[in-house]
């Protein structure tokens, strides 16, 4: 069994794209998140191995929700999942406890070496 | 590679609705924040979004946008309406390209002459700071084609990677003569990675962890700026193992490759540092030198343009059918077609009209246990029925989303100030309902900005608030739902009403004299009544208000005025609920079974003969004190001849304002049934709305209320002045 992995963004079409490179890579999706508050929550819920993570999304970003996971969770790896032009808030999610970051749009192979290499695969 | 296409197109629309909304708050309200980052989220998703997709003038310009919405969110350029007119016009663009997805090329100029408006507004503001934003947006995003990334220009690694300053010189010296090692990092990054900066940061705070960092080459400003190709290199001092340095760099993702190399300076403390690579020797061999032929040259690539991205992100075609469990998992609601949805609400009413068959026949039988689990079955196909209709329902929301910013757009071309409140908007209703009071409400909203509400100037001379307020309120009402549209502006003057049906011969002067207020106010609904005393690009399209009427009606609605002088207009729409499954009293005339609408009776009186009487060769009787016109439903409809009686039972219905009892033979009940449409051979009788079958197998026809009463086949009666 692959990894588990939870995926958090907010338009359904992202999570869709990173689900099927995900799976097509041996990776099981545990859940997916449409915003920071529901990261929180399904990864309690989950304990998944690794978490994508949007940083601009409603409710709670995705900064925020790291921090929630990663207080709780020291060993959490959640790999950001951010769009072009967002240094630093890609900065201050890796200093909030992110392990690695990917910029949207990526190619498949970028996130899945990232989660590779994060969660040590 | 449809599915993506589909989600996308559905979910970029909510952002542009999202868009529109926000920016409306935005301009209504500069100090709340929120909006602006409401619209900067949602312009910052789609340009994700229609990146990944390849739809590089849609990302090209809502990057624009959020460019410029950045500016705002620092402070640095002010709300004003003619930037969010400007934004619109950015939306709007988007939404086109949006709509023909296939033809984008054909929009290349609009793109690049908006974006160019867009960029000119920021430039535009005097003593601006450069935006900060901006500026890093346009360095960070590598792929902006006609940026691409300049890489700072001279940052090959070996040309100048010796320039140590003196500081720089004593660190090392220091280093060496405390016998510590000093390391060279060179990292170079995969191909085409963004946010190089951030990447960099990484790195330099993966080996920070580990030993002193005296130079970075680039230098940290440039590196900070992430301009650089691919390669960097990081100076460290003081480091034990090597290898795990190496390993954690390599742990890092979108790293090609990494070298370290300790360093033996070959220099004297007084001698100056050569500038070639041939400083660095590798000891013992054992780590590999770094050799030019590692390095790049040459700037051997240019970043990749976005078309390239996308093309490479190849999106699995054989993962077609987990696409939609996908989009459901994570989806609150479901899109599903609403063919699929008219095939289930059919076989539900197919359901329903067998258990009233099933009914009918159990009551011969007259068994208990027939009879309960008849009961049952009834029970179920009830709340199965009201599960599937919910289906069908969706919020008012739909059509009420598009008019905020077509108010706005009305008001600011007529130089007024019209304020749009709506309440209500989550009620829901059939989508076919939905998807029809649209355009009566876009008419009687743009009648109620033309018409209704006076220039700013005319409101203070009457002492009224300048900017006018329309009120677009829905809300549900028994099997109806209600949505009225109100203004404060200058209401309908019956006096000018009269004189323009006069004028127009719409009615004769002596119908005129004995209509009260509310009547002649309703005039405006007749045909051929045009609202319009100046033509305006607006509502004077020659279409007037007996238009809204009749598509109101055509959904089994009724439109209603009341309106006061310099006190406002007040429009009540009523419409069903839903269309496909209709409450109806059926009758009996002649041999045929009618179905007539609940909503259209008033009430099911007893009349005898002798309080019949002829007026004007019409039978009316008087109903509390009201005059009300009776007619033969056989005879309206040509089925047969009014046929002496002791006892007639008649229907009173209405329509509109106007009212009529209508004989038929029998009263047989009030029963649901299901709407079907007729065949083309009879469709569009008036006076017929459609068909239904009934438990037995007999087809009866649904009459049309409101065609029948218009028509004149039934004697039109006019609501009491007694009331």
């Amino acid at each position: 069994m692959g990894k588990k992995v939870l995926i958090t963004d907010d338009t359904a079409f992202m999570r869709m794209t990173l689900r099927n490179v995900l799976e097509k890579n041996g990776y099981e999706i545990a859940d997916e998140a449409e915003d920071g508050q529901q990261a929180v929550e399904k990864y309690e819920q989950h304990k998944p191995d690794l978490v994508t993570m949007d940083i601009t999304m409603p409710n709670m970003d995705g900064i925020t929700a790291i921090k929630l996971i990663v207080e709780k969770n020291p060993d959490a790896k959640i790999v950001v999942v951010s769009a072009m032009g967002q240094k630093a808030l890609v900065i201050e999610a890796l200093n909030a406890g992110a392990r690695d970051f990917i910029v949207k749009p990526f190619q498949p192979d970028r996130i899945v070496e990232a989660l590779n290499k994060v969660g040590g695969a | 590679m449809e599915e993506y296409r589909a989600l996308f197109l559905a979910e970029a629309r909510d952002y542009l609705q999202g868009m529109t909304d926000h920016l409306l708050h935005m301009e209504k309200d500069p100090g709340d924040a929120a909006h602006l980052t409401e619209v900067f989220r949602s312009a910052h998703s789609l340009k994700g979004m229609a990146g990944t997709m390849g739809y590089n003038l849609i990302s090209g310009l809502t990057h624009k946008m959020e460019t410029l919405l950045d500016s705002l969110r620092g402070g640095h350029t002010k709300v004003e309406t003619e930037m969010v007119s400007l934004l619109f016009e950015a939306v709007d663009l988007v939404q086109l390209m949006v709509n023909n997805l296939d033809r984008q090329a054909d929009y290349t100029e609009t793109v690049l002459e908006l974006e160019h408006k867009l960029l000119a507004w920021l430039d535009r503001e005097p003593g601006l700071e450069p935006v900060p934003v901006k500026q890093n947006i346009n360095q960070l995003a590598v792929k902006d084609p006609d940026k691409g990334t300049s890489g700072g220009g001279s940052q090959t690694f070996n040309k100048d990677v010796q320039n140590f300053n003196e500081y720089e010189k004593e660190m090392l010296k220091d280093a060496m003569l405390k016998g510590k090692s000093i390391l060279h990092i060179h990292v170079r990054l995969l191909e085409g990675s963004l946010l190089k900066a951030v990447r960099a940061y990484m790195i330099y705070k993966a080996v920070e962890d580990q030993g002193d960092i005296i130079k970075t080459e680039p230098c940290m400003p440039e590196l900070e700026e992430g301009q650089f190709e691919r390669d960097f290199s990081l100076f460290v001092v003081g480091l034990p193992d090597h290898d795990e340095l190496r390993r954690s760099i390599e742990g890092i993702s979108e790293v090609e490759k990494v070298h370290v190399v300790p360093l033996v300076p070959d220099w004297e403390p007084e001698m100056e540092i050569a500038a070639t690579a041939a400083v660095f020797v590798s000891p013992e061999g054992d780590t590999p030198a770094i050799s030019t032929a590692d390095l790049p040259l040459e700037q051997e690539h240019q970043p990749p343009s976005t078309s390239d991205m996308a093309n490479r992100l190849a999106i699995p075609r054989d993962n077609k059918e987990k696409a939609p469990t996908l989009a459901r998992a994570a989806e609150k609601t479901v899109r599903v077609e609403t063919a699929k949805l008219d095939i289930l609400v059919n076989l539900v009413g197919e359901l329903v009209i067998n258990r009233t068959r099933v009914l009918e026949l159990g009551k011969g039988a007259d068994k208990e246990l027939l009879e309960g689990s008849l009961e049952q079955l009834k029970r179920i196909t009830n709340d199965l029925q009201s599960a599937v209709m919910t289906l069908r329902m969706f919020p008012i929301k739909q059509v009420f989303h598009r008019f905020p910013r077509m108010v706005r757009d009305l008001a600011i071309g007529q130089n007024k100030e019209v304020e749009l409140v709506i309440t209500g908007e989550d009620t829901e209703l059939d989508r076919t309902i939905v998807n029809q009071v649209g355009d009566p409400l876009v008419h009687l909203l743009r009648n109620a900005v033309d018409h209704g509400i006076e220039t700013p100037e005319e409101r203070k001379a009457k002492g009224k608030n300048p900017a006018g307020r329309i009120v677009l309120e829905a809300h549900h009402e028994g099997s109806h739902v209600v949505v009225s549209v109100s203004d404060d502006g200058k209401g309908i003057d019956p006096e000018a009403i009269k004189k323009k049906v006069l004028e127009k011969g719409i009615v004769s002067s002596q119908e005129l004299e004995i209509m009260n207020g509310s009547e002649l106010v309703n005039l405006i609904f007749r045909s051929g009544f045009s609202t319009s005393e100046t033509v305006t690009d607006i509502s004077g399209r020659g279409v007037g208000m007996d238009v809204v009427k009749t598509s109101v009606e055509a959904i089994n609605g009724t439109v209603e005025l009341k309106s006061e002088i310099d006190k406002g207009s007040h429009f009540v729409l009523r419409l069903p609920l839903t269309l496909a499954i209709i409450h109806a009293l059926m009758v009996k005339a002649g041999n045929e079974i009618y179905a007539i609408p609940i909503e259209a009776i008033l009430e099911n009186i007893f009349v005898e003969p002798d309080e019949i009487r002829t007026v004007n060769r019409d039978r009316v009787i008087t109903l509390r004190e009201e005059v009300l016109p009776l007619s033969s439903l056989s005879e309206s409809l040509g089925m047969g001849t009014f046929k002496q009686r002791k006892m007639y039972p008649v229907v009173v219905v209405r329509a509109g304002n106007k009212k009529a009892g209508l004989i038929v033979d029998d009263l047989l009940g009030q029963q649901e049934i299901v709407i079907k449409s007729l065949s083309k051979f009879v469709d569009g009788i008036r006076g017929i709305a459609g068909a239904t079958v009934l438990g037995d197998g007999r087809v009866a026809l649904i009459l049309d209320v409101a065609t029948l009463l218009e028509d004149g086949r039934v004697i039109i009666g006019k609501e009491s002045s007694h009331h």
